[in-house]
């Protein structure tokens, strides 16, 4: 017996390899705003806010969110597809321009953190021989490789099962010692702990933002859009607070003890495994970083500009020269405010989507 | 192409990247730490690598345990591997000093280190046990201890404690190392150390004592239990604690025996079976050692941490009223 294949007009093949590049550039902008968040919330949340970190992540995600809606209602509200579309709707060319530049120096910081967390992670954490310097010309060189077109989207959308089947498995191997006390106090340190987690972490959701760059397929499925992000942090910080007790969570430690915390207790293939996970996202990340990067930033000029990825490598590449300390320090300050932004947009864009009426 | 050609020869750098090759690495089986007149001691068993099998013991000392660590990795003929640690061992001296919390986060914080390394106290010479320390059963010492601390805790007369679970419990529990001995010349482990509310061991269990609290706990429930009046056979076992909340002023135990020979009749084996556990109990609350977790039940009506420190939970747990009661059901008699 035999299967034909479809036969399908120009039309429909190319629609159907729109669709598909499409999807695998959600997977690439999802695989970065998970990365980030859980990043963020390792590294900043828990150690402040300990067991209460899950629930706090939730409540940091919620001013993105916010944002996020915002400017999915308005985007429904002018008819438009993307979010440059409704900028260059309420604000002109000029709203669209600034946005991709907005866009382009946010994910570029997002990339550089990437970078910097892979690279601290081979020198702190594994014991990777090799400098700081040297490393980064090794990922950097890697980097270039990977950098061909959409080769870093479908490779995130091809490897989706895998990181999923990966994580899963390591979340299987984590319920046997999990301790329902692990959630408590529920407050951890304190409303002042709280609260200074919130001043610095209030921007977390702004990758989420990355989403309504892309035309979506149904037009009331943006917040559907978000849920995996969303679900994916805050069940990584359930299963850590289930797993270690807020004493150990808020114990002080550099930012590579901080990113294998979750395996930290299980066994040796099972640590390894969680490398592994660690280092292909924080790869793909800060890939995906330079190559969005690069995308935006060339938007406005409307046509393709070859040597800006390499442009945005060496831009990712180049800081690695700075002692680690201080150059996650100065991330950790900047990524703070990266919302703002963003914020400020929307709220421009308000009035203007408020008074559009669609021309009969 | 040409990016394909750069990849390819770009991977021939990526050796100098990795971590040294299996061979080349000293894989320690046991790690022994002592403090004595303020010089801390670290010693490491090791495989020799040599024809027919055999094992040799590098020591380091140092002011600190971070500098008696350096000294045994600069005394390993390779390069010391912590990763499939199989047993620590400290000396009585040292679990009770004020210095044993702080030499097991030292130890925890190494990256290398296998956390699932079990915990054991010996009032042996560590150097000697360490020298002992050889494969009773198959070829690998690994093998051997990992065999022998599953029989031992499948019978009840040791507790499972691991670095990392002994790191997991915070403060919401106490654990109870192993105890660790020399007969013959082999290595013994039997009994346990209660580790109090501040991190310090105090007087051992016995094998008994350490059997009823694998009781108590739920880690027992089928084997021998050995009781003063006789051994009893259990085919199963229910254990159940509860802290009264929220006084925090008392705590009860059930259990529910099951057993298929007794030398007492059931009523008489629950009256030895409730007071054996009761002063296994009171000598555990003395010891503030909180073994049971009733810290987790506690540990969840407290609102923050600033709450749960004013609840000082091992001030209240050392005052605790114990109730104990025992179901049996067994051989008629």
């Amino acid at each position: 017996m035999t299967r034909n294949a479809p036969v399908r007009t120009p039309e429909e093949s190319a629609a159907l390899r729109r669709r598909g590049e499409r999807r695998a550039r959600a997977a690439l902008i999802r695989l970065l705003a998970s990365t980030s968040i859980l990043r963020t919330a390792l590294t900043r949340i828990v150690p402040e806010a300990g067991c209460s970190a899950w629930w706090l992540t939730l409540l940091c995600l919620l001013p993105g969110l916010a944002v996020y809606a915002v400017l999915s209602l308005l985007m429904r509200r002018t008819g438009t597809d993307t979010l440059t579309g409704l900028l260059r709707r309420c604000l002109g060319r000029g709203g669209a321009v600034l946005l991709s530049v907005l866009l382009g120096v946010a994910v570029l910081l997002d990339g550089l953190s990437a970078l910097t967390a892979l690279i601290t992670l081979f020198t702190e954490g594994i014991g990777t021989r090799g400098t700081q310097w040297t490393l980064a010309l090794l990922t950097g060189g890697v980097l270039c490789c990977c950098l061909h077109r959409e080769g870093l989207a479908r490779g995130a959308y091809l490897l989706r099962p895998v990181l999923l089947g990966a994580a899963a498995l390591l979340a299987a191997c984590a319920l046997p010692g999990l301790h329902a006390d692990g959630l408590f106090p529920m407050l951890g340190e304190g409303l002042p702990a709280v609260k200074s987690a919130l001043c610095t972490s209030w921007s977390l959701a702004w990758p989420l933002l990355l989403l309504l760059t892309l035309p979506s397929e149904k037009s009331r499925a943006r917040l559907q859009d978000a849920c995996p992000v969303v679900t994916v942090a805050t069940a990584v910080l359930l299963l850590l607070a289930l797993t270690l007790p807020h004493e150990r969570l808020t114990e002080p430690a550099s930012l590579a003890a901080r990113l294998l915390l979750p395996a930290r207790h299980a066994s040796n293939a099972l640590q390894m495994l969680w490398q592994c996970l660690l280092m292909l996202t924080l790869f793909l990340s800060a890939g995906g970083a330079a190559r969005l990067t690069a995308d935006f930033l060339a938007s406005p000029l409307r046509r393709e500009v070859r040597w800006l990825p390499w442009a945005v490598l060496v831009a990712l590449t180049l800081p690695q020269l700075l002692p680690s300390a201080a150059l996650i320090r100065w991330l950790d300050g900047a990524e703070a405010w990266l919302l703002l932004p963003f914020a400020a947009l929307a709220a421009l864009c308000v009035p203007n989507a408020v008074r559009w009426r669609k021309r009969p | 192409m040409k990016r394909i050609a750069t990849l390819l020869l770009m991977t021939l750098l990526l050796g100098g990247c990795t971590a040294l090759p299996a061979e080349e690495r000293s894989f320690a089986v046991a790690l022994g730490v002592t403090h004595t007149e303020g010089l801390w001691t670290a010693s490491a068993r090791i495989p020799t690598y040599q024809t027919g099998g055999g094992y040799t013991t590098v020591s380091g000392e140092g002011a600190s345990l971070e500098s008696a660590l350096g000294a045994l990795d600069a005394a390993s003929p390779m390069e010391l591997d912590l990763g499939q640690l199989r047993l620590l061992v400290f000396s009585a001296e040292l679990a009770r000093s004020e210095r044993f919390p702080g030499a097991l986060m030292t130890l925890a914080a190494r990256q290398d280190l296998r956390m699932g390394a079990a915990l054991a106290v010996t009032q042996e010479d560590v150097q000697a046990l360490m020298d002992a320390l050889t494969p009773t059963t198959g070829s690998r010492l690994s093998k051997s201890i990992d065999v022998l601390l599953e029989t031992r805790i499948g019978q009840g007369t040791l507790l499972h404690a691991s670095l990392s679970e002994v790191m997991r419990m915070g403060e919401r529990q106490s654990p109870v190392l192993m105890n660790a001995g020399l007969e013959s010349g082999a290595l013994t482990l039997s009994g346990g150390w209660p580790v109090s509310a501040d991190g310090r061991a105090t007087e051992p269990l016995s094998p008994e004592e350490t059997q009823l609290l694998a009781l108590m706990l739920g880690c027992l429930q089928r084997g021998t239990l050995s009781l003063p009046e006789g051994v009893v056979r259990l085919t199963g076992a229910q254990a159940e604690s509860e802290l009264s909340l929220p006084t925090l002023q008392g705590a009860s135990v059930r259990l529910t025996l099951q057993c298929v020979s007794s030398p007492l009749t059931d009523e008489a084996l629950s009256q030895a079976v409730a007071t054996a556990c009761l002063g296994v109990l009171n000598r555990l609350s003395g010891a503030g050692c909180d073994a049971l977790g009733l810290g987790r039940q506690a540990m969840m009506h407290a609102g923050d941490m600033a709450q749960w420190r004013q609840v000082d939970w091992p001030a209240r747990y050392r005052e605790l009223q114990w109730s104990v009661s025992v179901g049996v059901t067994g051989p008629a008699r």
